[in-house]
């Protein structure tokens, strides 16, 4: 039929919804634009989905993926083609190389840095410096279930000839039930005996059921490939206050009395509260065995990651991360010393070595009082991931541990210079 | 409800189809100002519907003289002054820390100082009084202008809100001359000033350590808060447009001036006229001197307008010293162009711009101490040449991307020639309407990475 037999009406819609295409096209372009020019440092870009579906994962990673991170921070984002987020790397451990993965969540992804600002980079480039042959791989994806790193490490380590293997998981992580969450990925489920299995809850969801049909395959594609279509996805998924616009309940609350921090002379005390009202549950759990459910999860994924290692003849070391730590004289410093041997029974038992995080970062930065600063950027300061002084910080101490835990092969430690490793 | 969220499109989108085809079209934009200005919350409405329903009983109980505009200067005035200087008075700080009061009622500095013109035009008979509360309050909260502007007179809107009233309405036809305000404005916000304001957030978060990084600042600062006050306007006048009401040009590429006295007849034009209108002129023409010192109040009157500029603006005195050291640049100027001959042009202009940045300063430092301490920086050699460290733009970058935010100012004012209004004659239609609408829907969709409202909207 041709146009001038429609009815205007129809005819002007169909002109006008041809315009709302070519707006999407032209913002799309604008959009892809500012990504490949310097604009992408400030002006309004889309964060990418470096993923898709997985059925055995939940969410893995897209080798070759790249983007510009937003969130706290912007930095160029590149996976490589195996998918991590870490230089090319050859699956064939080059002869003579001692190699480290690093596991862990978004603290050790760090996608708000360049990749040659996280810490796993520069503690490479200081050892190889020093005269270590050692490679140091970033195997870390976002996450908060510590569960995914043993899935990680399975698919994405251990095909690279791993020596050594250090995770990093926030204490919280244990307390937070993710492990029995297998709604977004594979976490632990409780069996009609009392048993504890693999659960894969999440394949009901719609993205997974449709993962591999022509329409996940096409949604996939459009929201890793066009900025638009990848931003109206995200809006989408926010909720109706939020995607309106309309101001939220906290922007209200922001505008009667703001809290007011501690005066000086309580802060110590305020500090010491705090500690030791974060270090009850953990105690709960790692020394008193309780929730019975979470310490069954916990202890699943602790046989699950020493068998695994051992399977591989892989050694692991576990760092913990945010195990508060009380000013001096506070009486909870006595509790974390005690919640830190019964963990320590615990990792040390399934012959995995425990390192104290907060302890070992907060020996390099001065104490605990510096370490908010290594975090957050900008007005922000102070919370949220690591930031540039941050992953220094955490290279010089991940350098500690390795310099007193790991014969590093081709150079010997008493040859190199201290002063490089410990700066 | 801000301009740049989906609710003021989808309100906006429902009242121009309303106003096009629907019945009661002024109690239809009396219900969606009145929605509009719900989002702010109870008490800013309450506040709100108060006061215009005390500038409306000062018309209908108080005699159209004298009595009436100091009714007005004392209730207009007073709600200002309660709400906004009380802390100033008081010694007080904000309680956010912030330069801006997240405390006052929004659109307050706006809608008090149009009821006072309002009342001021009624009584010198410049213009006939609203003729029933309905109308006054409609040209009170007609919702483009309501919160930020722009300021207008009775003699602007108040005709062409009785041809609604009257059923009369003009309807515009050339939708893609709204439309295209609508999207320049939302260009300006979202991708200009809410891309600069994180930014200039981090450097103004702690006085910085090197000039290069205080002037940087002040710059960005200086297209920041140009970016987010013209961009509201722009989206105000458009959406106005769409309604059938046309509001007068609040900004006209002001950091093309060549003189600061040109910079402030081109910057918040709706302001300046009003203080010019209303402060300037009658202090000016005052009979307070003798005659052979009439130019020395002439020119007092220029200082304590705009220190008054400078505190309608915010209750600090970072704010008092900004708009008098406008006012001193403004009577140095004129002192100037009659002693000595005019500068070049180009000479004037960085001139004007780098006085202008400069003093930004004390408008966006939370004190005076704070700025002088910024200040101090800024006008050092401190921190010499900027290294590149830790993935930071290298400053080569940094210098063009200042230079083509003045570029990007100089083709906003080759769009604003007459050419451009006859190509959007050319191109109205339903392509160039759903391109239009698209991408001003699509510049509302692009994701916050901060939250970052209208600057002026507290002010």
């Amino acid at each position: 039929m041709s146009s001038s037999r429609l009815s205007p009406r129809v005819s002007s819609l169909g002109r006008f919804l041809f315009g709302a295409m070519l707006a999407l096209l032209v913002v799309d372009l604008g959009l892809r634009l500012i990504e490949v020019t310097p604009l992408w440092r400030i002006l309004p870009v889309v964060q990418p989905i470096l993923g898709q579906p997985d059925k055995d994962f939940g969410f893995e990673s897209t080798p070759g993926g790249r983007g510009i991170w937003t969130t706290e921070h912007r930095a160029r984002l590149q996976l490589n083609s195996l998918g991590l987020r870490d230089v090319e790397r050859d699956l064939a451990k080059p002869a003579g190389t001692f190699r480290i993965g690093l596991l862990g969540d978004s603290m050790v992804e760090a996608a708000q840095v360049s990749q040659q600002a996280t810490f796993g980079a520069i503690a490479e480039r200081r050892l190889r410096a020093d005269g270590y042959n050692i490679e140091l791989i970033n195997l870390a994806i976002a996450g908060p279930n510590p569960i995914r790193q043993l899935w990680r490490l399975e698919r994405r380590g251990y095909p690279l000839n791993l020596d050594l293997v250090i995770a990093n998981s926030a204490a919280s992580s244990f307390l937070s039930g993710k492990l029995l969450d297998d709604s977004e990925n594979p976490a632990y489920v409780h069996t009609g005996n009392g048993q504890l299995a693999v659960g894969y809850g999440f394949r009901e969801r719609f993205s997974q059921r449709h993962a591999d049909d022509l329409m996940g395959r096409l949604f996939v594609a459009l929201y890793q490939n066009s900025p638009v279509f990848r931003m109206l996805y995200l809006r989408s998924t926010e909720p109706w206050s939020v995607l309106l616009g309309l101001p939220s309940a906290q922007s209200v609350s922001q505008r009667s009395v703001m809290g007011l921090p501690p005066p000086a002379s309580e802060a110590a005390r305020f500090a010491c509260d705090q500690a030791a009202a974060a270090l009850e549950p953990m105690i709960h759990l790692w020394r008193d065995h309780r929730p019975e459910l979470l310490w069954a999860a916990t202890a699943r994924f602790l046989d699950d990651m020493a068998q695994s290692t051992q399977t591989h003849g892989v050694r692991l070391f576990y760092a913990i991360r945010d195990i508060p730590l009380p000013p001096p004289d506070c009486p909870a410093t006595s509790a974390r010393a005690s919640l830190l041997l019964a963990m320590d029974r615990e990792f040390a038992s399934r012959g995995i070595l425990l390192i104290d995080w907060s302890a070992a970062v907060a020996n390099v930065v001065g104490g605990p009082a510096e370490v908010p600063r290594l975090h957050g950027f900008g007005v922000h300061k102070g919370a949220g991931h690591l930031n540039y002084d941050g992953h220094r910080a955490w290279a010089t101490a991940l350098i500690g541990v390795l310099r007193r835990a790991v014969p590093l092969g081709a150079a010997s430690e008493d040859s190199a210079p201290a002063t490089h490793a410990d700066r | 409800m801000a301009f740049n969220s989906l609710a003021y499109a989808l309100l906006l989108t429902l009242t121009v189809a309303w106003m096009a085809i629907g019945p009661l079209r002024a109690l239809m934009l009396i219900v969606a100002s009145l929605i509009f200005y719900a989002a702010a919350g109870p008490f800013d409405m309450l506040v709100f519907v108060g006061a215009v329903v005390l500038n409306w009983l000062i018309q209908v109980a108080v005699p159209a003289d004298r009595r009436r505009i100091l009714a007005a200067v004392i209730v207009n005035i007073g709600l200002i002054g309660y709400f906004k200087y009380r802390n100033m008075l008081l010694g007080e700080t904000s309680p956010a820390g912030s330069f801006i009061d997240v405390t006052l009622p929004l659109g307050i500095s706006f809608y008090s100082f149009q009821a006072l013109a309002y009342h001021i035009d009624v009584v010198r008979g410049r213009n006939g009084p609203a003729r029933s509360f309905p109308e006054f309050f409609l040209f009170k909260a007609f919702f483009p202008q309501l919160i930020a502007g722009p300021i207008v007179r009775p003699n602007q809107t108040l005709p062409q809100i009785q041809r609604i009233f009257d059923d009369k309405s003009r309807r515009h036809r050339l939708l893609v001359f709204g439309l295209s305000l609508i999207v320049l404005g939302l260009v300006k916000k979202v991708v200009l000033a809410d891309s600069l304001a994180p930014v200039v957030d981090d450097i103004f978060y702690v006085p910085p350590d090197s000039a290069y990084l205080a002037w940087l600042g002040a710059v960005l600062f200086l297209f920041q808060i140009y970016f987010d006050f013209s961009g509201y306007s722009d989206i105000a006048i458009g959406s106005a447009y769409l309604l059938g009401i046309r509001l007068p040009r609040n900004f006209a590429t002001p950091f093309l001036a060549s003189s600061i006295q040109e910079l402030w007849q081109r910057w918040h034009i709706t302001l300046t006229l009003f203080l010019r209108d209303y402060v300037f002129l009658p202090l000016a023409d005052m009979r307070l001197v003798a005659r052979r010192y009439r130019a020395m109040q002439h020119f007092c009157a220029i200082v304590l307008t705009m220190t008054l500029c400078g505190l309608w603006h915010g209750a600090g005195w970072n704010f008092v010293l900004w708009g008098t050291l406008q006012g001193i640049a403004m009577v140095f100027a004129a002192l100037w162009s009659r002693y000595l001959p005019s500068p070049p042009a180009p000479l004037g202009w960085a001139a004007t711009i780098t006085f202008f940045v400069v003093t930004l300063v004390f408008f966006r430092s939370p004190n005076l101490g704070y700025a002088f301490n910024y200040l101090d920086t800024m006008l050092s050699f401190r921190g010499g040449w900027p290294t590149v460290a830790d993935d930071a733009a290298p400053p080569w970058e940094v210098v063009a991307g200042v230079v083509g935010l003045f570029a990007l100012h100089w083709i906003e004012f080759r769009l604003q020639q007459p050419g451009v209004l006859r190509v959007m004659r050319r191109a109205e239609g339903p392509v160039s309407r759903g391109f239009l609408s698209g991408v001003a829907l699509l510049l509302i969709l692009i994701p916050v990475t901060n939250v970052n409202p209208f600057i002026y909207f507290r002010f």
